[in-house]
């Protein structure tokens, strides 16, 4: 199928965004469709993280509308975005130190009926096996690969329409990455989950990802599809 | 004496949890420091006045306190709190003047003169020669249960779960599908309705008076203090802590130099547990 032909997830146009009035992203814009698992790629410090956070309506846009599936707007709340099906899973991963395990994840299903969220925590458990045997513990006590785990299946929990993935990568032992590239690839092929994934692990991305996007200066340098990138763009816009 | 002051205490003692339960729930849970707290409880010791005049029993009261310290509490978050989230100067600001508007109104709606109501049960229970009023035991018990359902909505009820989720992190609870900004505006309702069955329970009591809220609002936020930010076990024991200190203390020497010495130890306490004596650690 190409590309114009699948459902459209998420369209950005000329998307522009400042703190403190300077400018961290510059006019993006970008289409992301039914089927894409985008990597978020660039230096540290170019937006990607930023870019991700308008996406998510936590930084305000000062430029630009938004689309989702059906819906467009120059500007939505984080809680409308997320109604609409978006699931963010933060960098530092941001779980709720206080709660157990389970009431993390049952949070996560919070808009859920009882029956659902049941069923979704199974569903879900079958993906993250390693978290059935803490769901008693405080999700502040858990490794960092551990919350990483939790923090996805958290936002599993809602069925969302979008993942978003913000380093999922940063502070974790290898062959936990590794068991994570594996899980997000069964994740969208079992639950067709569009997913935009922001890395600086190149191989952890390109495991996942099956197009690319590059910022530079909190504008859009390169992009394309598959599971590689040409050493051009490595070399000019990711090598330190 | 001593030990009907420890008794004298425990009364004193519920009345205070009732005023910082409130408090505990906007304070601990959304880290808003509301001067018109005291002025809550006014308003629902008035109300309390005022259907007690209609004839309505005491329970009755004590309900229509809460709803209607509930709904002012939402109409002052609604039209003045929103607007200053995170500013906490302009918040403490904001909700002096509404502080202020509260009294002032009270003041020309009832007039100046205090006011009270009969208390809901007469009589005493007579232990050798410790007189405690029956009603003073009324006031512990309903401490007790307000403390109790209090602890059950927040620990027990999906409301409960999101306002605890966003006094963790407020960003990541908007994220997964909260509307934090709703859930705002019912806890400061419920804090403000739980100021009101204080006030409601104040007035057989003691007295009412459109400028009462002050030292309510001030005893409070020292029982928050005290017990801790975010635990209602604290709050109790602040209360417990301090009420038969001033009462036991006060009946040797005045109870104005007990006040003193009091507020003097709460400053040295807050120099070495700024968050109070029950606060849960925080990682």
């Amino acid at each position: 199928m190409s590309a114009g032909e699948r459902a459209l997830i998420l369209r950005a146009e000329s998307v522009s965004a400042s703190y403190n009035k300077s400018r961290v992203i510059n006019e993006v814009s970008f289409e992301l469709r039914y089927g894409d698992k985008l990597a978020l790629l660039g230096r540290n410090g170019v937006g990607k993280t930023t870019l991700l956070c308008c996406i998510m309506g936590i930084v305000k846009l000062d430029g630009g509308v938004m689309q989702f599936f059906n819906e467009r707007r120059t500007r939505f709340s984080p809680y409308e975005i997320s109604t609409l099906g978006v699931a963010y899973v933060p960098q530092g991963r941001e779980i709720f130190a206080d709660f157990t395990v389970r009431e993390n994840l049952e949070f996560g299903g919070i808009t859920l009926n009882k029956f659902d969220a049941g069923t979704r925590f199974e569903e879900v458990l079958e993906y993250f096996p390693a978290l059935r045997d803490h769901l008693p513990r405080k999700g502040g006590v858990l490794s960092g690969g551990q919350q990483q785990q939790l923090a996805i299946a958290r936002a599993l929990m809602s069925r969302p329409r979008l993942l978003l993935l913000d380093e999922p990568t940063e502070g974790i032992q290898p062959n936990i990455v590794a068991e994570i590239a594996e899980i997000l690839n069964r994740v969208h092929r079992e639950m067709h989950l569009p997913m935009i994934l922001v890395e600086q692990n190149l191989k952890f991305a390109f495991r996942v990802a099956n197009r690319y996007m590059v910022l530079q200066k909190g504008a859009l340098a390169a992009s394309g599809d598959g599971a590689e990138l040409p050493q051009e763009v490595v070399d000019r816009y990711l090598k330190v | 004496m001593l030990i009907s002051q420890v008794v004298n205490g425990l009364s004193a003692a519920g009345i205070l949890l009732l005023a910082a339960l409130g408090a505990v729930i906007i304070f601990g849970n959304m880290g808003i420091i509301n001067l018109a707290h005291g002025d809550l409880i006014m308003v629902g010791a008035y109300t309390t006045v005022f259907y007690s005049g209609q004839g309505l029993p005491f329970g009755v009261c004590v309900v229509l306190s809460f709803v209607t310290a509930a709904v002012v509490g939402l109409l002052i978050e609604v039209v003045v709190i929103k607007r200053f989230y995170g500013q906490l100067n302009n918040t403490l600001l904001a909700s002096y003047a509404v502080s202020i508007i509260l009294g002032q109104a009270a003041k020309l709606i009832f007039g100046p003169a205090t006011r009270t109501v009969p208390p809901a049960i007469a009589g005493s229970l007579v232990i050798g020669d410790v007189y405690i009023p029956y009603y003073n035991i009324l006031i512990v018990a309903i401490a007790l249960l307000m403390t109790f359902l209090t602890w059950a909505l927040m620990y027990k009820t999906v409301l409960g779960l999101k306002i605890r989720a966003i006094s963790q992190n407020r960003q990541m609870t908007e994220c997964l599908r909260v509307d934090t900004a709703k859930i705002d505006t019912l806890t400061f309702a419920l804090g403000s309705g739980l100021a009101g069955v204080a006030g409601a329970v104040i007035v057989p009591a003691r007295v009412a008076t459109p400028l009462m809220g002050a030292s309510y609002m001030l005893d409070s936020f020292i029982t928050v203090v005290v017990g801790g930010f975010d635990s209602l076990l604290g709050a109790g024991a602040g209360a417990a802590l301090i009420s038969e200190f001033t009462s036991v203390l006060g009946g040797f020497i005045s109870e104005v130099v007990a006040r003193i010495i009091l507020l003097l130890l709460v400053i040295v306490l807050i120099r070495f547990r700024p968050r109070g004596l029950f606060a849960k650690e925080r990682r």
